[in-house]
């Protein structure tokens, strides 16, 4: 369980509660005094140790959570001791949305990294929401788009081959991070930091370890990708995207999909 | 007990592991083992992983030895027979 080992004030700047911000107002949807309210929103930060788990099954939850940094990861746990990773949870991304609504989670979440996490209590999220439509409705364009890369997560597993898997899901990452400014450019490519193992990433493409390994090799060897030491650099991105399918659509908030313009 | 039987064969994995059993369970194709010799594979270099398992699909570890993937085989075979009527 979480724990809180250390109490900092939050800096606006670079900030979980900034980065969430940023991404729930895709630019301009929220307005100053909707981006004010939720800046103050967060009442503490906690700092959780790697292999920690931030949220399990059936837990019932008064706060939210928001990652400021490090990696998480969402799985399902099956009886025999399976895990299906189902989603990697990033900087400025909710732990457990969900349970603002539902109060109770039916997925765990751990931590891959050190991960520092803001705390936001439902009941201000609550006053937020009903004193500020547009939050309640940035809120709810988060869960779209959480659903959109779910379904793009069951076409992986379900319909791709290894190499397109593993290529498709390295495409989803570095956008995903390349859009929070966490992505570096170096001279041979976009570089971002992936602190996984290879069974990690089995449990997220639902591949053997062993087929995870060879699909590495089969990617470097395609001059596609470099992977070192949880750095990864894409040398082609053309070639990953061309090789993945990879259609960077649906990581769009829903706001910016004209069929899903709500307001 | 069902009899199983080891016949060598070579595995195009796209990768060194190239050596491989076809593996019978009383006459019938079961599963195909492919010995893990690509240094890649770190600590698991020089076990036998199930490359391919037909009937029940389950996914297992690699195996230290052909022994320890026979003995699994056949723990696998008996609910799929029982399944089967036989």
């Amino acid at each position: 369980m979480m724990t809180h080992s250390e109490q900092v004030p939050i800096p606006m700047k670079g900030s979980a509660i900034h980065l969430l911000i940023e991404r729930l107002s895709a630019g301009t949807l929220l307005a100053e005094p909707e981006r004010q309210a939720l800046a103050e929103a967060s009442t503490r930060t906690v700092v959780v140790a790697r292999d920690q788990t931030l949220a399990r099954p059936g837990q019932n939850l008064t706060d939210c959570h928001v990652l400021a940094s490090g990696l998480a990861a969402a799985y399902k746990l099956l009886p025999d001791g399976k895990r299906q990773i189902v989603g990697f949870l990033l900087p400025g991304d909710f732990v457990d949305l969900e349970a603002y609504v539902s109060e109770t989670m039916d997925y765990s979440v751990t931590a891959l990294s050190s991960c520092s996490l803001a705390v936001i209590p439902h009941a201000v999220l609550r006053r937020l929401s009903a004193d500020h439509p547009s939050i309640a409705l940035a809120l709810w364009r988060e869960t779209l788009l959480n659903a959109a890369i779910h379904r793009e997560w069951v076409v992986n597993v379900g319909q791709r081959m290894a190499s397109e898997r593993l290529a498709h899901l390295i495409c989803e990452m570095s956008a995903r991070l390349e859009s929070r400014g966490l992505a570096r450019d170096e001279d041979e490519g976009k570089s971002f930091t992936w602190p996984v193992t290879q069974a990690d990433i089995a449990d997220a493409t639902g591949m053997s370890t062993v087929h995870v390994n060879r699909t590495i090799q089969e990617l470097r060897a395609r001059e596609l990708i470099r992977f070192r030491q949880q750095e990864v650099t894409v040398l082609d991105w053309p070639g990953l995207q061309n090789l993945a399918g990879f259609d960077p659509d649906y990581l769009l908030p829903a706001s910016k999909r004209p069929s899903l313009h709500l307001q | 007990m069902p009899n199983i039987e080891l016949q060598p064969i070579r595995v195009r994995t796209g990768s060194k592991d190239t050596e491989g059993r076809l593996a019978f369970l009383d006459g019938e194709l079961a599963a195909v083992l492919v010995r893990l010799d690509d240094e890649m594979h770190g600590s698991d270099l020089g076990k036998w992983f199930v490359e391919a398992l037909f009937g029940p699909q389950r996914r297992a570890n690699p195996f230290e030895t052909l022994a320890d993937a026979e003995a699994w085989l056949k723990e696998q075979i008996t609910p799929f027979r029982q399944h089967q009527g036989r």
